[in-house]
């Protein structure tokens, strides 16, 4: 689950990335007029929507209707949700093993990219990343009639920017998260299945359980920065004693 | 890494977001500007702190890099919402350093903008790799640096403190068993896989068997290493194909060495293949792939830490080395530079100097036969003697053109000398063929290999350092270059180059050259041309002396040996007629007067062709460095390059001292053109006459001439009806009168105030002798009769911003001791002396220079006032010049001293009195003017 904060109001455009436009267009299939998504790009952009939450399968929002953008909406603040169908686990693997058929798709994914190839390798084994119109299953507290309302359409809209950045995003909402996409793409790799050489009773003596494998990735690049901080002070300060030091 | 300036203005410019790591900071200095990554940076600006003359902007940076370090040595970084890493929340005391560091520097307009983005930098610098996950999204305005800038909410996104947290447990936890480790008991435990290291490095292999070379190809191998410990390696495959702790790695390993090679990718593209693969352990790259490794991978993988390895039995070390040659070639296009007319190149005008590409293996040099088959080879990898050998594309690109330019023959020299030139827009070392080297061999040892004999027809014995000076400017000539002859004043630079004249007219070698030896022309100023003239007459009789000057402007049937004199201003308004002679050699004397190479002068100078050219100067020249580019570049065009050129290559490093070694260089170039001995070298003192005396004729200017005629003959026509006292009276003050006019016009006619300079060659001269005096620590004694006159003098020194002091009859005891105190302990340059005030023992031995601006009439007191300066005591040779105006009483007289020295004695024993007994047609014959014909 990702809990994002409120998007401040902002201009320009909606996704410059591909993964971004294609998951606009399918927001605008789902859309019944221009007129809703008028007012929905309106909205997105106002800065007055509320924190996002992505969950597996799930989009979460709460939305202020102070303009009265749709009439009859009590105390002028609705709830959004949108789901999305999960990947089956024939889906899920067929993903995984796309992911893993080229070492620098996972790469890109870390890298904040989304590699076209890596969508269509996994297309063609039945695992359709990106959303169409009909997937997005809307639902608002408001009192229209017709779903997706603005409200819903508005939210999706500022997901495109939140997919831009993060197009993991994608795939959690096709219920994978990270860990278990690469947990499959490194079983998937392994030429050999892996002795598990952590031996019986050896966890962390503490008690604390290691947290997930992509936080750690993540923890090992600071911890490397931390000690190259470390290395340079203690060298200048080596070199300052040796300049001290008579004669030297 | 260079010399990087620290003491001039570094400019900061931050890198998009999420990349803070590609800002870069630009230092300047020293006429440079370095510009660098924030990787290269963050070390210098680190270690820059400990120097104290640091630019404020050096000093901010520096001061940023170190507070940001200590933020990221406690762990204190996360990931950000833009992709990049920045530092978690400051501490109340880290702000208040951040505060205080822009408070420090407030010539930096900019300080408060800089230091947060310089630390968020130094972030994401140190980190080997951009994180995988994002923070949350912080609201803008919200950064580390800002109080409570968290983007923390609820959720599993990355909140920053909470990452920092969890890194410092991780950091904790190690240092535990780092010192549980320490306990004997402890080595039993078995190795646990998160002991194992998960941070890699990559390096590149390159593996080539013999049937994939000769098919063009090498495999490309993926070695990865442990981030901390380089000697813990194993490659790609066997990290893939066996669980990792099996070959020492942990287990997140196998991801961050894809995370590795898609950062490699981005620095050499050719990797993207890698990235095709599921397990990106190898690849074949083909020869262009190998060709463009060698151009650009190698460098830009390097930038990213990544090295390439290649294997012992590939040959490595085929290098171009750029070779100075007089190889002939085809000439393709004329050799002319800029607007001089091209000098004959003696270095032997069919063949032209030029650069060429040797390529050597194990710096053995092949033959052309074997660049030709290397040029023509496809393959970035050959079999060059027996051995597999890597041509990188560069290499083999020089291999195909070698002939880099033709240069003309003082391009070609001023590179022999140097060592090194530009070429390709890059300085680089050259490698100076034999054929040159003998050239250059024969340029250095011109000025003191053994010296020519004095030319047979000159009418005067030469002291060795002029053989040596005749010895150097023949042989430069001879060799097509010209030179600066700097001597000392008085060291006889004149008769040097008549000797020259001579030696080339005489020595078979250029007689008999092309264009044989060729006539001499001397440009000087107008003041000297008297003193050319009469030395010429002195030394070397039988040469045909023409001036070309004021009516006299002949130039036709000019014999081969003729010396043609002429001025500045002549060679300016007529230099097209100049420049129609075919000249042996050209000089300029007092060659500062082109100094300024835009003045109209300078310029009309530079079209006036010949074989070579000589500069002489009495001034030291080797210290302005313009202006020393200026006499040589018209010596030598080409040798110094372009001013603009010249600029930048030398004068710039040079007068900034910052680069020692290329001053050095400066005078190995210069020092073979410019010849300059002092008098008061070892060797050159003892061979100086103790003194030396000069006549310097002088020629009336137009208003002087004038004054001169009509005061004559209106003073003879009144003679005649006088009685002899009248008589008497009248010839003196016509004597005195004339006097006065040879001197200066303002001095006949009592002006006080109103024009002094340009009215007579007196002052002219006296001008050009104390400036060179001045220049060389001299100081000069200046005598007249008249005390107008020396007031006179001293107006125009004034306005010269010389200085100066006047000793007449009239001085007090007192003041005139204070005087030769001043001018004793070298206050005052210039000792303006009437003579009449002589007699009372003045010593003042400073002096080395006496000029007698108007004549006594009576050697026995002149001498008296000359042996003011050269008596007990003077430690440096004196030069006594006397001034005479040519055509009037002042050389008539002088002559009649010279002819007949007996009767001379008789008359003039009792001075001028003696005049007046003469008859007036003797008087007329002694005081009309007769000019020159």
């Amino acid at each position: 689950m990702r809990a994002f904060p409120p998007i401040e109001a902002r201009r320009g455009a909606w996704g410059r990335t591909w993964w971004a436009k294609a998951w606009l267009r399918g927001v605008e299939e789902a859309a019944f007029s221009d007129t809703d998504l008028t007012l929905a790009r309106r909205l997105a952009r106002s800065g007055v929507i509320g924190g996002i939450v992505v969950g597996p399968g799930q989009v979460v929002a709460a939305v202020p209707d102070r303009r009265g953008i749709v009439t009859g909406a009590s105390r002028g603040l609705v709830t959004v949700e949108v789901r999305v169908p999960a990947f089956d686990d024939e889906a899920r693997a067929a993903f995984a093993e796309a992911a893993a058929a080229a070492s620098g798709r996972v790469a890109a994914l870390l890298g904040g990219e989304l590699p076209h190839d890596l969508v269509e390798a996994a297309e063609e084994l039945g695992a359709e990343l990106v959303p169409y119109g009909t997937e997005l299953e809307c639902r608002c507290t408001c009192v229209g009639w017709l779903d997706p309302c603005p409200h819903a359409l508005a939210v999706l809209c500022q997901v495109t920017w939140l997919v831009e950045h993060e197009p993991l995003l994608l795939l959690l909402l096709r219920g994978v998260d990270r860990e278990e996409l690469l947990d499959r793409v490194a079983a998937l790799t392994a030429r050999r299945a892996p002795d598990v050489p952590v031996l019986p009773g050896v966890g962390w003596e503490e008690g604390e359980p290691e947290a997930a494998a992509d936080l750690e990735t993540d923890l090992d690049l600071a911890e490397a920065a931390l000690h190259a901080a470390r290395d340079l002070l203690a060298q200048l300060a080596a070199e300052e004693h040796r300049e001290e030091a008579p004669g030297g | 890494m260079g010399f990087v300036p620290l003491t001039g203005p570094a400019a900061w410019e931050p890198g998009p977001p999420g990349s803070a790591r590609q800002s870069t900071v630009t230092f300047t200095g020293g006429g440079r500007e370095v510009p660098m990554q924030m990787r290269a940076a963050v070390p210098i600006l680190a270690r820059a702190r400990r120097q104290d003359d640091l630019h404020p902007t050096v000093s901010l940076l520096s001061g940023a890099v170190l507070l940001a370090m200590k933020v990221v040595a406690e762990g204190r970084l996360a990931p950000d919402a833009d992709g990049g890493w920045a530092l978690t929340a400051l501490g109340p005391g880290e702000r208040a350093q951040v505060v205080g560091l822009v408070r420090a520097h407030p010539e930096v307009p900019d300080a408060a903008a800089w230091v947060p983005q310089v630390m968020a930098a130094v972030a994401d610098t140190l980190a080997p790799g951009s994180p995988t996950t994002r923070a949350v999204a912080a609201r803008r305005g919200r950064s580390a640096l800002s109080p409570g800038g968290s983007g923390g909410s609820g959720g599993s996104g990355y909140d920053r403190e909470a990452f920092a947290a969890r890194l410092q447990q991780r950091v904790e936890r190690q240092r535990d068993r780092a010192a549980a480790g320490r306990d004997p008991d402890a080595l039993d435990r078995p190795r646990r896989a998160s002991d194992l290291p998960h941070l890699v490095r990559l390096a590149l292999r390159i593996e080539a068997e013999e049937e994939d070379l000769r098919a063009g190809r090498v495999r490309l191998v993926v070695q990865v290493h442990d981030e901390t410990r380089a000697w813990h390696f194993c490659d790609a495959a066997a990290l893939w194909a066996d669980d990792p702790a099996e070959v020492g790695f942990g287990e997140r390993a196998r991801l961050h060495t894809t995370l590795a090679v898609r950062r490699a990718a981005e620095a050499w593209s050719v990797l993207d293949r890698l990235l095709d693969l599921a397990v990106p352990d190898e690849l074949e790259l083909d020869a262009v792939e190998i060709g463009d490794l060698l151009e650009h991978g190698v460098a830009a993988l390097r930038g990213h830490g990544i090295d390439v390895l290649w294997p012992r039995s590939l040959g490595r070390d085929l290098v171009a080395a750029p070779v100075l040659d007089t190889r002939p070639v085809t000439r393709e296009r004329p050799l002319g530079s800029r607007e001089e007319p091209l000098q004959d190149p003696l270095l032997g005008t069919e063949a032209v100097a030029g650069f060429r590409w040797q390529l050597a293996v194990h710096g053995d040099p092949l033959t052309e036969e074997e660049m030709d088959d290397l040029a023509a080879a496809a393959a970035p990898i050959v079999k060059l003697r027996g051995t597999w050998t890597v041509v990188d594309p560069a290499t083999a690109r020089r291999a195909r053109k070698r002939l880099i330019r033709s240069v003309t023959p003082a391009q070609a020299m001023a590179a022999a000398l140097t060592g090194v030139a530009v070429l390709d827009g890059v300085e680089q070392q050259v490698v100076v063929a034999a054929s040159l080297q003998r050239v250059r061999e024969q340029v250095l040892a011109a000025a003191s290999r053994d010296p020519l004999p004095a030319p047979a027809l000159l009418q005067a014995t030469l002291r060795d350092y002029q053989r040596h000076g005749l010895t150097w400017l023949h042989d430069l000539t001879r060799l097509g270059f010209g030179g600066c002859l700097a001597d000392d004043m008085g060291l006889g630079k004149t008769i040097t180059v008549i000797a020259l004249h001579l030696h080339r007219h005489a020595d078979p070698g250029t007689r008999e050259a092309d264009h044989g030896a060729g006539p001499l022309l001397v440009v000087c100023p107008a003041s000297l041309l008297g003193n050319w003239a009469a030395e010429l007459a002195r030394f070397a009789p039988h040469l045909p002396v023409r001036r070309f000057h004021s009516q006299a402007r002949d130039l036709t049937d000019l014999p081969p040996d003729a010396v043609v004199l002429t001025t500045y201003g002549t060679a300016r308004v007529d230099a097209e007629r100049l420049g129609a002679v075919p000249w042996g050699v050209v000089v300029a004397d007092e060659a500062q007067h082109i100094k300024n190479p835009a003045s109209a002068t300078a310029k009309a100078l530079r079209t006036i062709g010949s074989q070579a050219r000589v500069a002489l100067s009495g001034t030291p020249v080797e210290n302005a460095l313009v202006e020393l580019w200026a006499i040589l570049d018209w010596a030598t065009p080409g040798l110094l390059g372009s001013r603009n050129a010249f600029r930048k290559a030398w004068a710039q490093p040079i007068e900034s001292g910052t680069e020692p070694a290329r001053a050095r260089q400066f005078a190995d170039l210069v020092a073979p053109f410019l010849l300059r001995r002092r008098k008061s070298d070892p060797g050159i003192a003892p061979e100086l006459p103790a003194k030396t005396e000069t006549d310097h004729p002088l020629t009336l200017t137009r208003e002087q001439v004038v004054l001169y005629e009509a005061f004559v003959r209106e003073t003879l026509e009144r003679l005649a009806s006088l009685d002899a006292d009248a008589r008497r009276g009248l010839i003196l003050a016509l004597l005195t009168g004339l006097k006065q006019i040879c001197n200066h016009p303002a001095h006949f006619l009592k002006e006080s105030g109103g024009r002094i300079a340009g009215r007579s060659e007196k002052l002219d001269l006296l001008e050009e002798l104390v400036a060179t005096a001045v220049a060389e620590d001299g100081a000069v004694l200046v005598f007249t009769q008249y005390v107008a006159m020396a007031r006179l003098v001293g107006t125009h020194l004034d306005s010269l911003g010389i200085g100066h002091q006047l000793l007449h009859g009239g001085t007090p005891v007192a003041e005139r001791e204070a005087m030769v105190a001043r001018f004793q302990a070298g206050e005052v340059p210039v000792f303006l002396l009437s003579l009449k005030a002589g007699g009372t023992g003045l010593n003042l031995t400073r002096a080395d220079h006496v000029v007698h601006l108007d004549r006594w009439w009576n050697p026995a007191v002149e001498e008296q006032a000359t042996d003011r300066a050269y008596r007990i005591g003077q430690t440096r040779p004196v030069q006594v010049h006397r001034i005479l105006m040519r055509g009037t009483v002042e050389e008539r007289i002088a002559q009649l001293l010279a002819r007949k020295r007996g009767i001379a004695d008789a008359v003039l024993g009792r001075g001028e009195a003696a005049l007046t007994e003469l008859s007036d047609a003797e008087l007329r014959d002694l005081v009309v003017y007769r000019p020159e014909a």
